[in-house]
């Protein structure tokens, strides 16, 4: 851990400034209570949210998901704080850990910065569209709708964690058995040093074509529920276009940085990004973001594709949860 | 005198391979450092595993505007707690949340209207304001950094990347501009 602190002073600088700040927060507080809640409640309330942000991140980055699939589900399911604000808070969990593990991983080679912007048109428009089609699907079919697509979800997310589990150790690093011309010409391919094995690792990638439309659809899905999208980013960069697992991983916070800027500004020009409720969640995001990036490039890549093989599962029965407790109107007492 | 000489090779060699792991070296001075130790092998390796320079652009920009974004939002923060008189006040913001207020009861409750554009530079001596500025910096900041990235690609001639790059900032930059608006409300 010290390491980490030496290699990145700017991380102890962060804590110190959080820890510094939360501490004068609670000190020099001009905050009074309400009839809702006390000074000392509100207080905990942001600094509690700070930790579990910072938590969140850590696993989000190694698992190479965004923030998000862990925050809003959870929130929208043990809260009812209004969904626009927790929508908006969760693009922003989403979008931080993945934008302060971006230099990391660009100056670690594990993030291929071809793949990324090859893959940013694609999802950046979905993630608009998704945005967009939310609202319209939510105004003419209102819970049914959402519900119908929740399920559908949960069912191929538990394919996809089955496609992980039965894929073995192959899936760590893939090799492409033929890369079509698309791709070739393309030239996406590319190496990076890894870690863990003492060596470099290359790979070629294949199928971008359908890679890129896959990407419409996570974009989409993405912006749709408000979630952010790499739970299904690493998954098809690993499984359909065969990128080593770590890469694929680097990528996907890359990429949910980019995509997720591009959905959250209309929330911020809307008033639906509240500021002292947003900090604390974005300030974890920054500190987890590159604790995780530096545990990333460390450890071995299995233990990356455990810790997703499980996150897919849990989203995936919380998702199904939620469709069916729609659907028939019925309570699922579940995490 | 030659195992002497073979131990020091060795040791530089221990040396180098740590250094090379722990990431200190940053140019091809390591791979001559790890080449002149005797890890030939290694050096080569190094060289051909540097990431380019698009990425390390793109991730430089990227990595020190949100230490920045999050560093304003720290200070925004402290500033909402330990002032009295906040644009948006904590407590009642917080207390708002909890009670399941809706985005344009919270907004009509503490400044009596929804804010629409960018409302927080008009209040950037309120911790409020700073705040949501730390945030939109670090929004904003993945624009800066594609548009450096893809001018080093385009120096490398490396175009057809480099248009993918600028055609999301494009996109991007719509959306942040206000041209695309979500449909609520």
């Amino acid at each position: 851990m010290l390491s980490v602190f030496k290699r990145a002073p700017e991380l102890m600088v962060l804590i110190l400034l959080a820890v510094l700040g939360y501490a004068a927060m609670g000190i020099f507080s001009q905050v009074t209570g309400t009839e809702v809640l006390s000074a000392t409640s509100i207080w905990s309330i942001v600094v509690s949210s700070f930790l579990l942000s910072t938590a969140i991140a850590i696993v989000a980055v190694i698992a190479g998901i965004g923030g998000g699939v862990l925050f809003t589900p959870v929130v929208m399911a043990f809260t009812s704080i209004d969904t626009l604000i927790v929508r908006a808070t969760g693009l922003v969990v989403a979008m931080f850990s993945g934008l302060i593990s971006s230099g990391p991983f660009m100056k670690k080679g594990l993030a291929d910065i071809k793949v990324v912007f090859y893959c940013s048109v694609p999802i950046v428009i979905g993630a608009i569209s998704g945005s967009f089609g939310a609202i319209f699907l939510s105004s003419h079919m209102g819970a049914m709708g959402d519900a119908v697509v929740r399920l559908a979800l949960g069912l191929i997310l538990i394919f996809i964690a089955l496609m992980f589990i039965l894929g073995g150790s192959k899936t760590e690093y893939p090799k492409a058995k033929k890369i079509d011309n698309f791709t070739h010409k393309l030239g996406l391919k590319g190496s990076y040093w890894e870690e863990s094995l003492n060596d470099k690792v290359e790979y070629n990638l294949t199928r971008a074509l359908p890679g890129a439309f896959l990407f419409l659809l996570v974009g989409f899905t993405g912006g749709f529920f408000g979630l952010g999208g790499g739970w299904a980013v690493v998954p098809v960069l690993n499984l359909v276009m065969a990128t080593p697992l770590k890469v694929s991983a680097a990528c996907s916070g890359v990429l949910l940085a980019l995509g997720n800027s591009c959905a959250i500004w209309p929330y911020i020009m809307y008033g639906a990004l509240i500021p002292v409720f947003v900090a604390p969640w974005m300030i974890g995001q920054v500190v987890g973001g590159i604790l995780g990036a530096h545990i990333l490039a460390r450890i071995r890549a299995g233990v990356v594709r455990n810790i997703l093989i499980v996150i897919l599962i849990l989203t995936s029965i919380k998702l199904i949860a939620r469709g069916l407790e729609t659907m028939f109107g019925i309570n699922i007492p579940i995490f | 005198m030659q195992d002497k000489r073979q131990n020091q090779v060795n040791e530089q060699t221990q040396q180098g391979k740590k250094e090379y792991q722990e990431g200190y070296f940053e140019s091809s001075l390591a791979a001559g450092t790890l080449a002149q130790a005797g890890a030939k092998d290694m050096a080569r390796e190094y060289l051909a595993s540097t990431p380019p320079l698009a990425g390390r652009v793109y991730g430089n920009i990227v990595y020190w505007g949100t230490v920045v974004s999050a560093i304003l939002a720290i200070i925004g923060s402290v500033f909402s707690f330990v002032t009295k008189a906040d644009y948006l006040h904590p407590s009642y913001i917080i207390s708002s949340i909890w009670q399941e207020n809706s985005v344009e009861q919270i907004w009509e409750g503490s400044v009596g209207h929804l804010p629409h554009g960018h409302w927080y530079l008009n209040h950037l001596a309120s911790g409020s304001g700073l705040t949501e500025l730390g945030l939109a910096f670090g929004v904003f900041i993945v624009i800066p950094a594609m548009i450096g990235s893809a001018f080093v690609m385009f120096k490398n001639k490396d175009t057809l990347f480099a248009s993918l790059a600028i055609m999301a900032t494009f996109i991007t930059t719509i959306s942040m501009v206000g041209l695309l608006p979500l449909p609520i409300g």
